[in-house]
């Protein structure tokens, strides 16, 4: 059986752990004693999985979790590429986010989703886009005043 | 009392108390369906305007708008797997399953409905419980507390997997929980823990933000990544109608019921609340299945983990009151603003409100269940209009998931590293998902780990070893060891199921 | 022609009353401006609640009636909002900062992350003290500060943690006047632990007179000793500083209490214009004199008191210049974090 990178993600877990008991050395018994409960049975359980998932033990009820599965019908390949992509969306979201402040970025994000990954048209790519914006403003802005911060081209230049 | 039950009614039912309750209903309902901004945030800030108020009004208002938001924070929940209130968690897990199946409709109906029993239950509970509130409140000291949130977190992780390495995986996530809630102060000390020298990590991880990327971001990246709508795999774009989730509802009865009443307790108890309320109604759920494939059928969309929560949510409400109401303590942060709208009409919470103000506290009762009948009513009229949001393709819906996961990240506290919280968070939960670790005892571990922390150091620090021989503490360890050794039992006599195809 | 005629003469007038406004009378200071109120707390907490209060009753009383707007910027008990009013807001006038009030003693304490000097804000002032009391179960048989030395067994303190009265107020006087307090902290809020002496696992809290006074009023527990700051209602309880005879030991306990004083910190961004400072502190003064405002602040359980940015800077400033030894003697019993 093919190793998967399973066994990586239960290794951070194991490693974040450690981390967690080393972090715990100077301290006091009141601020040190949660966390040190609480991590050396995380580090014994991650270590034990990262074991399991190395000998490629995986049963089959282990599959079986109380939480939903991806969806099986895309092939691998495709779906790989799909995943790291939206991945990308969202981060670069959040770098146009601290770029140029929510009130800019949303426009923004929202027409080059659309017209960028989504295929839309340009009416329904600008509109739909211009509609993200008036609800923002409107609701977020105007309503809650919420403090939105402006975006990071914008304070350097000041 | 009686007389005074009814008296209430008839107040809460004039004009104008009727009329705030339904600007109450508005407010609260939009509230829900955007995450982020909590029922909590909202109840401040419209505390100001109900210093010109009479009572009966006044809580018509505020109690109307907060019965509501938990309500309609399923809605998200259900449609776009995004939580809508940090309440409404769990209902994703079965409740967006059922969406993509092309059940939303059937969720909606079966969530709000369960909403609905379980607010007349706990407002029932409320009503009920007033003769024997003080003794039902002050038997539960930290100790036992404590031993509740071990409860939680032992009953999730058992049954969130299946056989020892489920369980490993199960507890694995518990105590991950757990730790990622020792980030920030020490209770004690006031030591930083954990905090990567940055003040945004001072008072800990931002619970909105971490559950949002927790469980939205995943499902947004399995909708980008099938390049469908969110009900693609639903029979010929045929949904569901709401009138079946409705039947659910009434078919699980007792099930509803159950959970209603386990709200409702969680409720009573400060400080624990409507965050493990959800979860410990989900896993009760859970257990009620009989065969270990019914019970394989939850988190894939199993009515029932829909029914669960939906009414422990709102039936929590009523419990929390009960505090609020007989000792001026409040047991959420909600309540705690609540507690503030009785002083300005001019109320002090406490066992006058029991004998002197009894008629307001009836009131309050009515306004709840009001309230969630209007608000289902109203609902179930458009329900399966929303419904159909799940035809809608991904590619034009995903950029408006994304807005609505930041912004609901963002305005919980305003910051944006929030949003990389959110981020992070977002990419371990897909990981999770992706290698069938379950999510749910992480979540429940990091509510709960403050409270842990909290009450076992105050148990210790008040009792010594004593608190051990409590007699609730002694009957919540049995029954841990219970729920731990009834689950390896059951998994010990599993037949080898053939197993679903391995993720790769 | 007529048309014509008529048009330009409206044009001509029009022109004029657009010319003609700059040369008017000088605009009031806050026409048609928006000020915001950046508290360092989320909604729900007494911080918030001030901010909103004063956010709908300030505006009366400032030039140009501007509107004002709360926003809340939580985390790391205010530190956060505080250093973005010191560093990064405007100081034009328009942005006010509400925060911690310990923040000036986390300053003494060198606490970490703390990039501002409270001194440099330009200070609006307080609308309201705060006043610390130690309360104990009603059933109990102590009433002095006197009879709580010889408690025996020690009389149970609940707490929430460090940094906050309901903890420094009765460690000091354990520590420096001998009550026999036993404190057990780490509760998650003071209404948590008022559940606590109510089902018996504590005997008492200190903390706020106004979050405690319900539970005066409906018999449960009953003050015993106050802080320095203080209202009609409880002057004449013995105060902690009485109870302790050597200086340095009243000196401690003033410096934890000066921040009550200045209870509810108003500040704006340091290098803010003079002008708008004193038009702050006369607003202020008004408001706190309005009636209206008073029944609200009443019905919220606030106890309104104007002090003055310069006085509170004065306070300030004597905080902050307290002498090396006392601050090493203050930070064993006081952290910050």
């Amino acid at each position: 059986m093919r190793r998967s990178p399973e066994f990586l993600l239960a290794l951070a877990v194991a490693l974040l752990a450690a981390w967690a008991l080393i972090e715990t050395r100077s301290w006091s018994i009141q601020t040190a004693l949660y966390p040190r409960v609480v991590a050396a049975p995380l580090l014994v359980l991650a270590l034990m999985e990262t074991f399991l998932s190395l000998k490629g033990e995986a049963p089959a009820e282990a599959a079986q979790t109380m939480d939903f599965t991806l969806s099986t019908s895309i092939t691998p390949g495709l779906a790989q590429r799909r995943t790291v992509s939206a991945f990308a969306w969202l981060v670069g979201f959040l770098a146009i986010v601290v770029l140029l402040g929510f009130s800019r970025a949303i426009p923004v994000f929202v027409f080059a989703y659309l017209k960028g990954q989504g295929k839309e048209s340009w009416t329904v790519s600008i509109v739909l886009a211009a509609l993200a914006w008036l609800v923002f403003s409107l609701l977020f802005v105007r309503l809650l005043h919420l403090p939105f911060a402006e975006g990071l081209l914008w304070t350097l230049r000041k | 009392m009686l007389q005074t039950f009814f008296q209430a009614l008839l107040e809460v039912l004039k004009w104008n108390a009727l009329s705030f309750m339904l600007i109450g209903i508005v407010v609260g309902f939009w509230v829900g369906l955007l995450p982020g901004i909590g029922g909590a945030t909202t109840l401040a800030l419209m505390l100001p305007f109900v210093y010109r108020m009479a009572p009966v009004q006044a809580f018509a208002f505020l109690l109307g708008m907060h019965s509501v938001v938990a309500t309609t924070g399923e809605i998200t929940s259900i449609l776009f797997g995004i939580p809508g209130e940090a309440t409404t968690v769990a209902t994703i897990l079965d409740g967006h399953a059922m969406a993509k199946k092309g059940q939303a409709g059937r969720a909606l109906g079966a969530s709000l409905t369960s909403s609905l029993i379980g607010a007349i239950v706990g407002a029932a509970a409320l009503a009920l419980a007033i003769p024997v509130v003080r003794p039902l409140v002050l038997t539960f000291g930290s100790p036992e507390f404590f031993m509740l949130s071990i409860v939680g977190i032992a009953f999730i992780a058992s049954l969130s997997g299946r056989g020892p390495r489920g369980m490993i995986r199960g507890f694995l996530a518990g105590c991950l929980g757990l730790l990622l809630a020792a980030v920030g102060q020490d209770p004690q000390m006031g030591i930083q823990r954990y905090t990567l020298s940055s003040l945004y990590l001072w008072n800990g991880l931002n619970l909105v933000p971490v559950l949002v990327g927790f469980f939205a971001i995943p499902e947004i990246i399995d909708l980008a990544v099938r390049g469908t709508a969110i009900a693609a795999d639903a029979p010929m774009g045929r949904l569901s109608q709401v009138r079946e989730g409705v039947f659910d509802a009434l078919r699980h009865i007792w099930l509803t019921i159950r959970c209603s009443l386990i709200g409702t307790y969680i409720g009573i108890i400060p400080g624990v609340g409507g965050g493990v309320a959800q979860w410990i109604a989900y896993a009760h759920a859970v257990q009620s299945a009989k065969t270990p494939a019914e019970r394989d059928g939850f988190g894939k969309g199993d009515v029932r983990g829909v029914l669960g929560p939906g009414a422990a949510v709102n039936s929590k409400e009523g419990g929390a009151l009960i505090p609020t109401i007989a000792f001026g303590v409040p047991g959420s942060t909600a309540m705690a603003i609540l507690l503030g709208g009785f002083f300005v009409v001019g109320l002090v919470p406490g066992p006058d409100m029991l004998t002197k103000h009894l008629d307001v506290t009836m009131s309050m009762v009515w306004t709840i269940v009001l309230a969630n009948i209007i608000t289902v009513v109203v609902s179930v009229v458009f329900l399966n209009r929303l419904a159909r949001l799940t035809n809608i393709r991904g590619g034009l819906l995903i950029p408006f998931l994304a807005l609505l996961t930041f912004l609901g990240a963002y305005t919980s506290s305003n910051s944006l590293n929030d949003i990389v919280v959110t981020l992070i968070f977002g990419w371990f939960g897909y990981l999770m998902v992706r290698y069938r670790w379950p999510r749910a005892p992480l979540v429940l571990g990091l509510v709960l780990g403050d409270v842990a922390e909290r009450y076992l150091w105050i148990s210790v620090a008040r009792y010594g070893s004593a608190w051990l021989t409590r007699p609730i503490v002694v009957i919540l360890i049995l029954l841990i060891v219970g729920v731990i050794g009834s689950s390896i039992r059951q998994q010990r006599m599993l037949p080898k199921v053939p197993g679903v195809a391995r993720a790769t | 022609m007529r048309v014509w005629a008529a048009s330009s003469i409206i044009v001509a007038l029009v022109l004029v009353a657009f010319l003609a406004v700059p040369g008017r009378s000088q605009q009031p200071l806050f026409a048609g401006k928006t000020v915001t109120i950046i508290v360092g707390y989320n909604p729900g907490g007494g911080y918030d609640l001030v901010a909103r209060l004063v956010a709908r009753y300030l505006p009366k009383y400032l030039p140009g009636n501007p509107t004002i707007v709360v926003q809340n910027m939580p985390g790391a008990n205010s530190v956060i909002a505080a250093n973005h009013v010191y560093a990064v807001a405007k100081p034009d006038g328009l942005t006010l900062g509400a925060f911690n009030r310990n923040l000036v003693l986390g300053q003494l304490v060198k606490a970490p992350g703390i990039r501002f000097d409270m001194a440099k804000f330009a200070w609006i002032g307080s609308p309201a003290s705060e006043t610390t009391v130690l309360t104990i179960r009603n059933d109990l048989p102590y009433r002095t500060p006197a009879d709580l030395t010889r408690a025996d067994p020690a009389v149970i303190v609940g707490a929430t943690g460090p940094g906050a009265s309901t903890y420094d107020f009765p460690l000091l006087l354990k520590a420096l006047a001998k009550l026999n307090l036993r404190i057990i902290s780490g509760y998650p809020s003071s209404a948590d632990i008022m559940l606590a002496v109510e089902r018996k696992e504590v005997d008492g809290r200190a903390g706020s007179y106004s979050s405690t006074k319900p539970f005066i009023d409906r018999g449960l527990v009953r003050p015993v000793v106050r802080g320095r700051a203080s209202v009609p209602d409880i002057a004449q309880l013995p105060m902690d500083e009485d109870l302790v005879s050597d200086v340095r030991s009243k000196v401690v306990m003033r410096l934890r209490s000066a921040p009550e004083i200045i209870g509810r910190p108003y500040v704006a961004p340091p290098g803010t214009p003079e002008e708008y400072v004193r038009v702050y502190w006369d607003a202020f003064t008004k408001m706190v004199g309005d009636r209206e405002f008073l029944a609200e602040a009443d019905k919220a359980g606030l106890e309104m008191n104007f002090t003055r940015g310069d006085q509170a800077a004065q306070i300030t400033r004597d905080v902050l210049g307290a002498s090396p030894d006392i601050v090493k003697v203050f930070s064993q019993f006081f952290s910050f974090n």
